[in-house]
């Protein structure tokens, strides 16, 4: 391992640095990447890694710094350039055409023809399936990629990328939504690949992944480099903290003191969900929910506590298991029934919780139209309806007959949360309620939710943020990979603690 | 501070822009230019000639305008209309309606009015079928509805097998028939059905909540899902709906041409769509409604009984102007609401 890992940098980058607008996402970033080598990039969620690594494809020309490859300094001026250097970038959300052969994809874009630009299938059918065997992938490569399971596709993809001549392949998630075996699978590929001299750049939130298949690791907190080491010196803790930005960096953050979550609420619940399952996404989820209290679910992005929200919610049907309300089953993926008995769900995209194109106080009596306006609408009717309850979210600017396009994320999210409060509301759901979101606005958000919690709602928040579901949560549910790995109630909480669960 | 009050008064109702108005300003164009060109235009005997184009037209597009702001489309509704007629007509001739004196027989009031209903709950449940249709199998409605085209119009096919058939006295009436208000000037019984329908379907647009959620399952339909209103039974009622006043168009059709025969209703789906979109109404959902559909209706019932009514014309040039002056209007309604998007 040393032999490869002591060679001279594939790509070195120096002084990285890219800003949004006023926002800072990297500053002064140094990263460098040797052949034959898997590199862990970690960091939370906004450190800075995919914008790190879109740079590297490409996608950010007007970056600062420099980047030199093999010694020379380039220009990533754009994706064909990089992939000219032989940069190529594996996406999370996959990645190549479903629709086209398994063939088709591996040669996307770069088809073998031959004179009038006939296409050669025959030679391009038999160069794929002696490019996938070297990778021990045997499969029948004229059947469609969409038929086969996610690890196959992601090697596909990366059959694609090093056939068109990669030295150097980013990996973004690589892991999140394979199963174990699939896992495996993946790195024992991974290691062939590094034998060959190929470098590997592993994006992941999983950080015992990280720590088994990857060479080095770099840490970002914050676009700020924090350190780079060799994995065989650093274990899951010493990540963490680097990543929540103890020790190296030094700047402290919130919530590495234990919160004290207060203790079990005594109230007979009002909700429960009883061995709920849906294949790919969660496994026999229990759980209950009591008047009055907050259930945070925590865990990594596809860690399947989100679409458990949205089974809960009669958004998405379950394969097997039920949600009671009040004792009384309800029908599964039937969100209508749910909203009528008072269960109602904040989606994270909000591109599905609005209608954009419509005027805000359209959107805010959408749910309750019979019970708060009646069956004949006239719009006095509905703007002395809606016109308290903007103002009561705060939203700005308080106008109902604004599109509700046109208002900033956060007042899109209290124009969401209006809608509910003009109905009883006996459980809230919120997944991600306040992603993108600046502070003042999260903080409005937030002190809504809890005034409705303090009426005795019962709210399941369920969020990729620790810090998040620390301050609001009474009680927090950890996921991974489906499955619920931790629960904590009544007792101190760090966040280390917390991401160590998930 | 200002009071809630104050703040509802301070916001304009409507917002009038050029986008909005331009279906009308081609409308008015319109009329200017034949006026001014086609010597026999401008004359109160156009506006009956205007109304008995429109009128099946009008009632065809109302359904349709449904259907279009709920974001699918129905391709069937020329075909239902002919099924609807032919339906009508095949019953007519039936033994126990006509009785057993034949054409001189004068059936029963029940027995017309079943002759009349069914059809139209023919069509209703070929509709509605489309619907369920479109929602459990989660094709494009543009797919489902063209099947169903086929169906309709090859029902019609096997029932009539190509011949003629009369129709009910009434039918004829409502297709011919109308209020003289002077010497020149009538008011078609069809332009008056095809106003009530436009007046209800307005107001249920407008003001109930089955309107408002058409208006929403179009502008997004997962976000309407979520909200717990459920958007399935909302497109099924639309595709209901449409071919419902489809049917009752194909009737109102029969009934100008005094017969009922297969080769009717041939344009009647390009012409209820080109009403619907030259209005302004989007082919994409959520936006639009009746007063458009209205605009549109009477454009096209312009266009063509003004080209028709200048002589220096082509007879075979007139659906070719017809088409280019169509394409203009609708390009640049287009141009006009993306700029407002835009802006």
């Amino acid at each position: 391992m040393t032999a490869t890992i002591d060679n001279v940098p594939l790509l070195a980058c120096r002084g990285i640095g890219k800003r949004f607008g006023g926002a800072v996402a990297l500053d002064g970033v140094d990263f460098d990447l040797r052949a034959g080598e898997v590199h862990g990039v970690v960091g939370s969620n906004g450190a800075g890694k995919s914008t790190l690594m879109k740079i590297l494809a490409g996608a950010h020309p007007d970056h600062e710094g420099t980047i030199e490859y093999l010694g020379q300094r380039v220009a990533l001026d754009g994706p064909a350039a990089s992939l000219a250097h032989g940069i190529a970038m594996v996406y999370q959300e996959l990645s190549g055409v479903g629709q086209l052969s398994v063939a088709e994809n591996l040669f996307l874009g770069r088809q073998l023809t031959g004179p009038w630009g006939r296409v050669q299938w025959s030679t391009m059918y038999e160069q794929a399936r002696k490019f996938l065997a070297e990778m021990d992938v045997e499969i029948d490569v004229r059947q469609r990629l969409d038929r086969f399971p996610l690890v196959i596709r992601q090697m596909v993809e990366i059959a694609r990328g090093l056939h068109s001549g990669a030295r150097v392949l980013i990996l973004d998630e690589p892991t999140s939504s394979l199963s174990p075996p699939e896992t495996r699978r993946l790195f024992a590929l991974l290691g062939q690949l590094k034998a060959r001299g190929v470098a590997i750049v592993f994006i992941s939130h999983f950080i015992e992944d990280v720590l088994e298949i990857c060479d080095r690791v770099t840490i970002l907190k914050d676009g700020r480099h924090v350190a780079t080491e060799r994995s065989v010196d650093l274990d899951k803790h010493r990540i963490i903290e680097a990543m929540l930005g103890r020790g190296l960096a030094g700047q402290e953050i919130g919530y590495e003191h234990a919160v004290t979550l207060p203790p079990p609420t005594t109230v007979p619940p009002i909700l429960k969900v009883n061995s709920l399952s849906r294949a790919g996404l969660f496994r026999q989820i229990n759980l209950s929910l009591s008047p009055g209290e907050c259930l945070g679910l925590y865990g990594f992005v596809g860690a399947g506590h989100q679409e458990l929200a949205h089974a809960i919610a009669g958004a998405l049907r379950p394969d097997q298991g039920t949600v009671s309300l009040l004792d009384q089953p309800l029908r599964g993926g039937d969100l209508h029934q749910a909203v009528q008995r008072g269960m109602v769900l904040v989606a994270a995209d909000r591109a599905q919780t609005l209608v954009r194109s419509s005027e805000i106080y359209k959107n805010v009596t959408l749910a309750h139209l019979q019970g708060a306006i009646g069956n004949w609408l006239t719009e006095r009717r509905e703007m002395q309806c809606v016109q308290p309850l903007l103002e009561r979210v705060l939203c700005r600017p308080a106008r109902p007959r604004l599109l509700a396009g046109n208002l900033s994320g956060g007042n899109q999210q209290k124009v969401v949360l209006a809608k509910w409060l003009l109905g009883d509301m006996r459980v809230l759901i919120l997944e991600e309620p306040t992603r993108g979101m600046d502070v003042g606005a999260k903080e409005e958000i937030m002190r809504l939710v809890t005034d409705l919690k303090n009426q005795g709602t019962a709210v399941i928040l369920a969020t990729t943020e620790p810090e998040l579901a620390l301050s609001h949560a009474d009680r927090i549910m950890t996921f991974r990979r489906g499955e619920i790995s931790g629960e904590f109630a009544g007792l101190g909480l760090d966040k280390q603690t917390l991401m160590k669960s998930a | 501070m200002s009071t809630p009050s104050d703040k509802l008064q301070e916001q304009p109702r409507f917002r009038w822009d050029l986008a909005d108005l331009a279906p009308l300003l081609t409308l008015a164009v319109l009329i200017v230019f034949f006026s001014l060109t086609g010597r026999s235009f401008f004359y109160p005997g156009t506006v009956t000639q205007v109304l008995e184009q429109g009128a099946v037209m009008g009632i065809v597009a109302a359904g349709l305008t449904f259907v279009l702001l709920c974001g699918e489309i129905d391709l069937s509704v020329g075909n239902m209309a002919l099924w609807t007629a032919c339906l009508c007509g095949v019953m007519y001739e039936l033994p126990w309606v006509a009785g057993k004196g034949g054409d001189k027989n004068v059936p029963s009031v029940l027995a017309v009015a079943l002759v009349i209903l069914l059809p139209l709950l023919s069509a209703i449940v070929l509709g509605w079928l489309s619907g369920v249709l479109t929602v459990s199998s989660r094709l494009p409605s543009f797919i489902i509805t063209l099947s169903m085209m086929y169906i309709a119009s090859g029902l019609a096919l096997y029932l009539t097998k190509s011949e003629q058939f009369h129709i009910p006295w009434i039918i004829e009436r409502l297709g011919n028939g109308g209020f003289s208000l002077s010497a020149k000037l009538k008011i078609p019984y069809s332009a008056l059905l095809a106003g009530g329908i436009m007046l209800l379907s307005h107001l249920v647009l407008q003001y109930t909540r089955f309107g408002r959620y058409v208006y929403m399952t179009g502008g997004n339909r997962e976000a309407t899902r979520l909200a717990g209103v459920r958007t399935s039974r909302i497109v099924i009622a639309c595709l209901a709906l449409s071919a419902w006043t489809a049917g009752l168009g194909g009737l109102v059709n029969a009934g100008r041409l005094g017969s009922i025969t297969l080769d009717q209703n041939a344009d009647l789906l390009l012409n209820a769509v080109a009403c619907v979109v030259l209005g302004g109404t989007s082919l994409f959902g959520g936006e639009g409604g009746i007063p458009r559909t209205i605009v549109g209706v009477l454009t096209l019932s312009v266009l063509r009984v003004g080209l028709d009514k200048i002589a220096w014309i082509d007879n075979y040039l007139r659906t070719f102007l017809l088409g280019v002056v169509l394409l203009g209007a609708l390009v640049l309604n287009g141009f006009l609401a993306r700029r407002r998007r835009t802006s």
